[in-house]
């Protein structure tokens, strides 16, 4: 009896379907955007199964003139590569062309997207369950979506250089190894299956580090924009973070912002970056993985013009008095024994 | 730029981030309201005694225990006003640091809550890789400054939304907004 009752609902749904979608066929605007998103939900939420049958549909909207409607597109690729793995093939190539649109919302909206959909082509290469000349595909197709964003990191547009920053730190961060085996840190090189012959782990991680290396050059340019000088310096105190060996060039980079800033910058923007460095210092300094710069922090701390008393404030219990009386007498610490 | 989603944000949600919410929400923009602080504070009978609630407790309930607390202070010193208008806006404050949405804008109403979301997304790592305008704009917390100051911040999420890319301009806009306002701002860009 359910069973019945599911298959009239998913009968209902499939008429709606393609009624929606002539409509939005003969349909412009808004009008149309309201249509397409209307699809994308009731396919993906009510009628899983008939994805491999509509999804070309929504797919022909990306060569649709409203950005609206394209960004709905990118939000369904967006989905599918999380839930309909198997099209990974055919919706990565979309995505490169959706990352260089004329349209500016759209190429970041792709851009975006692209983050998520690079996790989830590793998760289904993790799972290493589909053919594998599909995924052979499908990495080769990434390499040139990696490419395409990286470049847009000299775009002339500074919000798409914002997305691109976003993008090369989830680089940097999947294609280095992890320092622990947490759960929550799935996403890194070493959790790549070594069976295939198209992943070279040797050349994601030079990969990473080249990709770090221009995130700092970008971080010391002189012309950078005041917001995207916080985006990179947000994003190089992630990695440093979560991939411990970046830190000591990051605190360095930190440190060499601190001393010359952009000369382009007002008054104001100065302001706000000195704020922005002092909040990713004090973010920085409280994470245990900050423990073999914890002097050169410190250091910048009080170069920034906090007293020793606030800094031992936000000190870790554990590391308090001890920091307190070193940064009183100006000594170097020790390096400690693990 | 279309639907710009804001967020104003305070100390208690009570005062500076209810008056901008009510009046970015008279003009017609999609906003929300917050506080980053541990809890809800209001004046009570001296200095050392404020009243103090979760987040989450309604105004209405507000209202009514200062009612029954001293309804002539509590009258005279404008909180039953402003507990009345906020009631009439939404249930009840609401804490920053819980909500799930994700905004395009936020604007922080004091420094050390300005400080409070930007550690709040340093203590997570980006989901959506969302962006999210931080701003600061410094308001005092009385009724006077709250009213001027949700003018202000009016006339900036005005300028946003005319941008056609706000992403692009608005190092630009906020250098602008200094220039006419003679307010310092502060901002950053963080990701969701």
């Amino acid at each position: 009896m359910a069973s019945k009752q599911q298959q009239g609902s998913s009968i209902t749904a499939q008429n709606q379907l393609v009624q929606w979608i002539n409509e939005a066929g003969m349909s412009e605007g808004k009008k149309k955007a309201g249509l397409v998103r209307k699809i994308i939900e009731v396919l993906l939420h009510q009628v899983p199964q008939m994805v491999p049958v509509y999804m070309e549909n929504i797919l022909s909207y990306m060569s649709d003139k409203s950005p609206e409607v394209k960004k709905l597109v990118v939000g369904f690729i967006e989905e599918l590569s999380k839930s309909h793995q198997n099209c990974l093939p055919k919706i990565i190539t979309q995505l490169q062309l959706l990352v260089i649109d004329p349209t500016i919302a759209v190429q970041k909206r792709a851009m975006q997207a692209a983050c998520l959909v690079y996790r989830n082509i590793l998760l289904w290469i993790y799972k290493n369950t589909p053919d594998v000349s599909d995924m052979q595909y499908v990495w080769e197709q990434l390499a040139k979506l990696k490419l395409l964003i990286l470049n847009l990191i000299d775009s002339e547009n500074e919000g798409i250089r914002t997305f691109s920053i976003k993008f090369l730190e989830e680089m940097v961060i999947l294609q280095s190894a992890s320092p622990t085996k947490d759960a929550d840190d799935m996403f890194c090189l070493d959790r790549l299956p070594t069976n295939l012959p198209f992943v070279k782990r040797k050349t994601m991680e030079e990969e990473s580090e080249h990709v770090f290396k221009l995130l700092l050059k970008f971080h010391n340019s002189q012309h950078i924009s005041s917001n995207n000088l916080m985006a990179c310096m947000t994003t190089l105190c992630i990695i440093a973070k979560m991939r411990p060996k970046y830190l000591a060039s990051v605190v360095q980079a930190l440190g060499d912002l601190h001393t010359t800033l952009p000369p382009t910058l007002s008054q104001s923007q100065v302001n706000s970056v000195r704020k922005h460095l002092k909040m990713q210092l004090l973010i920085l300094v409280k994470h245990p993985a900050a423990g073999d710069s914890m002097s050169q922090l410190t250091q910048l701390l009080l170069d920034i013009g906090m007293t020793p008393q606030e800094i031992n404030k936000v000190l870790p219990k554990e590391r308090r008095n001890k920091r307190l009386g070193e940064i009183k007498n100006g000594d170097t610490p020790a390096k400690r024994v693990r | 730029m279309d639907d710009l989603y804001i967020a104003v944000v305070c100390s208690s949600n009570m005062n500076r981030s209810m008056e901008a919410h009510a009046f970015l929400a008279k003009k017609g923009f999609k906003v929300k309201s917050y506080g980053t602080g541990e809890k809800v504070k209001l004046p009570g009978a001296s200095a050392d005694r404020p009243n103090c609630y979760e987040f989450g407790v309604p105004y209405d309930d507000i209202y009514n225990d200062l009612l029954e607390k001293d309804k002539a202070y509590y009258t005279q010193n404008g909180l039953l006003h402003m507990l009345d208008r906020n009631r009439r806006i939404k249930p009840c404050p609401e804490k920053f640091q819980v909500t799930s949405e994700r905004f395009d804008v936020i604007i922080t109403c004091e420094e050390r809550v300005y400080d409070q979301v930007i550690e709040w997304f340093g203590s997570k790592r980006s989901v959506y890789n969302q962006p999210v305008h931080v701003i600061n704009i410094d308001i005092q917390d009385n009724h006077e400054e709250a009213t001027i100051g949700a003018f202000f911040i009016s006339d900036m999420v005005t300028k946003m939304a005319q941008s056609e890319d706000l992403d692009n301009d608005i190092d630009e806009l906020l250098h602008d907004f200094e220039s006419k306002c003679h307010r310092a701002v502060l901002n950053c860009i963080m990701f969701y």
